[in-house]
């Protein structure tokens, strides 16, 4: 068990997203030896390599074989950790995590560094956009996106002792700290992390959270109450906190990823069988984007605080007139 | 052993023909089944270490199926071992209501280690285990992985080949089915192979090559002590071995067991033992 103290949480809190990979696995093969870590080509940029002792190996810039070695050390009671570039340990190996995951639901997790738009700065090649659709479509996955790095620490813990294939998205780099205490993290369900408006409801997954808690915070200076609802799995998508706030008359969802195929549409699909809300999504717009800064293209996806706030506020505005 | 080799190996083939035919209309991969039935029947007689009442024994040799449709040549092997009990209990190889499929599915607990049908992965599996079981400590159990030669145009076949030699996981042993057959055509006019032999060796592999027929040459080569480094067998076969209409036959890759047809493969089986 990792022991959640201030002076861990004040730790954890200073790494980035992929650092803290490294981190959390050397504290958490301390105390489970079955954990094992494969990387490819990235043991330095995650800061794993050497943590581990023995129970690491490089395998190169491999990841379509990745998975399959993953499984193999799966099928021997292992618990194996894949780390690589998020594009790469899912779309270039999908094949592969079809048969490991889809078709033979064996015990391995992914780590899925710079999602999102964090490596925009080098072109759209490095982004993962459509990761999230891919994945959601392979049957008994649970797929995980820590919106800092408290939560990825819980759900590293948590991908450990789960018998489950798991994908973990880290998005973002140095990260927003939301959770500045110990919390209890349960499988498969979202957490409240700002207000009790009932103005609106938004689900977002990923380090954008901390945007999103700005937005808001802005916006009920404007008088528009809303919830925030952090969603770290996407996959099983909460369905208990989609019935909790089905009755507010919209809900929003951020994500930095196509607004085809992730969080928003693992919400929609839900809400639109059950539901007469509205459902407004909100990321990238089914485009790769032009390379530019991490900053600059969050403001481009209207991701930034200024972006959600704006389309939450509008949309609110329209409501309220009609 | 070796007359008793070729009867089993007679008796394997009659097993693939008869759980072919029981497909009834649903075609099934006799060719590349055939090529290699003496390559399974020499290693789950005399060289696969295994526990038929505890199939996963932690200290058993593991076989991966890569080139999945070899999945009925495995099951006749299995049943030639006593691993299946009687073929004819496989009522059928589709449905909810078998574990045996025409490609693998996976089910330790039944011998079948990987699911398969998908190609160019069981060697990347293979190093999983390999790996695993060297931290283990574990020295003893081999990894057999069973790869087409028209599978070898995958790329992600050279990716993991390249990862085994790097680390030296001399606890693997990669059998190449060389028949020289894919489903449109001659191997060598696809994507020439050029000297298959060479390529694994500069992957790191010690390599032989062999009559994969030849239940001696099959016997000596499993017999090889790796030097370090992981071993390959390159095992020159034919495809559709022992059915004369399904010798070095494309259409035989993959078809459908007529009752005739059925019936005059199983006479030419039976006359094999009149020799």
């Amino acid at each position: 068990m990792i022991e959640f103290t201030d002076g861990f949480i004040d730790n954890i809190q200073k790494l980035d997203s992929k650092k803290a990979v490294g981190f959390l696995l050397g504290l958490i093969h301390k105390y489970n030896d079955k954990v094992v870590a494969v990387y490819a080509d990235v043991g330095s940029r995650f800061g794993v390599a050497g943590r581990l002792d023995s129970n690491e190996l490089e395998i190169g810039i491999s990841e379509q074989s990745l998975i399959p070695i993953l499984g193999g050390m799966a099928h021997e009671g292992l618990i194996p950790f894949g780390i690589a570039y998020a594009p790469f340990i899912t779309m270039r190996a999908a094949d592969q995590i079809r048969m490991t995951i889809g078709e033979m639901a064996m015990n391995i997790k992914l780590i899925g560094g710079s999602a999102g738009l964090v490596s925009g700065n080098l072109g759209s090649a490095s982004l993962a956009l459509d990761d999230l659709a891919m994945m959601r479509a392979i049957p008994n996955i649970v797929i995980m996106s820590p919106s800092d790095c408290m939560m990825e620490a819980k759900i590293m813990e948590m991908a450990t002792d789960i018998d489950k294939p798991v994908y973990i998205r880290l998005t973002g780099e140095k990260t927003t700290p939301i959770y500045l205490n110990d919390f209890k993290l349960e499988y498969g369900k979202g957490i409240k992390v700002y207000g009790n408006g009932e103005d609106a409801v938004v689900y977002s997954t990923g380090v954008i959270t901390s945007n999103v808690i700005k937005a808001a915070k802005k916006l009920k200076k404007y008088s528009y109450d809303i919830t925030v609802i952090d969603m770290p799995f996407v996959k099983p998508v909460d369905f208990e906190i989609l019935d909790k706030y089905a009755g507010f008359p919209i809900a929003f969802t951020v994500e930095e990823h196509n607004v085809i195929g992730g969080l928003g549409s693992a919400v929609s699909e839900y809400i639109a069988e059950k539901y007469s809300q509205n459902v407004v999504r909100i990321g990238i717009k089914d485009s790769y984007l032009y390379p530019d800064t991490y900053d600059n293209l969050l403001e481009i996806a209207k991701l930034d605080e200024e972006g959600i706030f704006n389309i939450i506020k509008n949309k609110l505005g329209e409501r309220k007139v009609i | 052993m070796v007359q008793n080799l070729k009867y089993i190996a007679n008796e394997t083939r009659k097993d693939i023909l008869f759980m072919g035919y029981i497909l009834g209309g649903s075609s099934v991969h006799i060719g590349g089944c055939m090529s290699i039935v003496e390559l399974l029947t020499v290693l789950y007689q005399n060289h696969l270490s295994i526990d038929k009442n505890h199939p996963n024994w932690e200290c058993r040799d593991r076989i991966i199926m890569s080139k999945g449709h070899g999945s009925l040549a495995m099951y006749a092997a299995m049943h030639q071992t006593g691993i299946i009990d009687d073929i004819k209990n496989i009522k059928e190889l589709l449905g909810p209501k078998t574990i045996y499929y025409k490609q693998c599915v996976r089910n330790p607990e039944k011998g079948i280690e990987f699911s398969s049908g998908s190609l160019g992965q069981g060697l990347a599996y293979g190093i999983g285990i390999a790996w695993a079981l060297k931290l283990k400590k574990l020295v003893s159990p081999r990894i057999y992985i069973f790869i087409g030669d028209g599978e070898c145009d995958e790329g992600a076949v050279w990716e993991a080949a390249s990862i085994a030699g790097h680390h030296k996981l001399d606890n693997i042993t990669v059998v190449v089915d060389r028949n020289h057959l894919q489903i449109d055509g001659n191997t060598e006019n696809i994507n020439s192979m050029a000297n298959l032999k060479e390529r694994w060796e500069v992957f790191g592999f010690d390599v032989m090559e062999i009559n994969g027929h030849d239940v001696i040459a099959v016997d000596r080569a499993y017999s090889y002590n790796p030097s370090g480094r992981p071993v390959a067998i390159i095992a020159n076969t034919i495809k559709g071995k022992g059915i004369s209409f399904a010798e070095n036959s494309v259409e035989w890759h993959q078809n459908i067991l007529t009752h005739d047809l059925y019936e005059k493969a199983m006479e030419e089986l039976r006359s094999n033992l009149l020799v």
